[in-house]
């Protein structure tokens, strides 16, 4: 049996989307931010998820307790590129030498949105570790 | 008279407990695999790129009846992708209800075979303490 397993792969499932909250909470709670400079004003932070692995090759040979590297992980935060809000404003106490400040380039409705894909993936992984977790008790208390 | 040691290694060898509950363990052992599969497939759904996987119950337990359990390949199983009704742009095509709905059909199947060889091992028992006694 590869209960250990399943339970990893729920672990990794949940660990990733939290992951993912913790940007968005990050994004959302900076969405405001205001710089002189282009280059340190706060930009949005996506989380990259990745199968843990390509399971093409290794998954249909071998014995059914080798089959390791299931689950998602997060190969990496990166920082949107889209273009920040460049707003003329000289009275701004941040604003830059010719009168310019820069506004944050999160978009607060699409975090929103990842908020709630967030958190519903994360719902998932729990009810499928919960699940999967009676099952495993159930096969015990049979034994 | 043959003694009571005799009788017991008699009646242990015709018990082949490789056949002795059928094709119950193989099925168990296949489900427990397809709810890895699901499972892999729940936790990625929002992975880009990512295709979701299943494999038919009925083929592999085909495929894999009267084979010794502990000696199951993996390669007997024919793992398909799902064919997705709407592919996400991102390339993901897991349908989380689609996914949650194979996912519990699986854990059904699975406390059903649960129960009916722990029946299997009831009865064995009964056969070997004999009859009604406490």
């Amino acid at each position: 049996m590869s209960f250990s397993k399943i339970f990893d792969m729920a672990g990794s499932g949940m660990s990733a989307h939290l992951t993912h909250l913790n940007t968005t909470a990050s994004n959302l709670a900076n969405a405001n931010h205001v710089s002189g400079d282009e280059r340190t004003v706060y930009k949005a932070r996506k989380p990259i998820f990745a199968p843990q692995e390509q399971l093409a090759q290794g998954f249909h040979v071998g014995s059914f307790d080798q089959n390791k590297g299931m689950g998602v992980r997060v190969v990496g935060i990166v920082e949107s590129t889209e273009p920040v809000l460049k707003k003329y404003d000289p009275s701004h106490p941040k604003a830059n030498a010719e009168g310019y400040v820069f506004h944050s380039n999160v978009n607060t409705i699409e975090e929103m949105t990842d908020m709630i894909i967030g958190s519903q993936g994360f719902e998932i992984c729990v009810e499928f570790l919960n699940t999967q977790k009676d099952l495993a008790m159930k096969t015990i208390e049979s034994l | 008279m043959p003694n009571l040691g005799t009788l017991f290694a008699h009646f242990l060898g015709m018990l082949d407990m490789n056949t002795a509950f059928g094709s119950l363990p193989h099925a168990l052992k296949l489900l427990d695999y397809r709810s890895t599969v699901l499972g892999n497939n729940l936790v990625n759904q929002s992975t880009p790129g990512f295709q979701a996987r299943d494999f038919d119950f009925e083929t592999a337990l085909k495929n894999v009846s009267g084979l010794p359990v502990n000696q199951l390949k993996a390669d007997a199983i024919d793992l398909q992708y799902r064919i997705p009704s709407s592919p996400a742009l991102d390339g993901n095509t897991v349908d989380s209800a689609v996914e949650k709905a194979k996912y519990a059909e699986n854990s059904v199947r699975y406390l059903a075979a649960l129960n009916f060889l722990s029946r299997k091992v009831d009865d064995l028992m009964t056969a070997i303490k004999g009859g009604t006694s406490a």
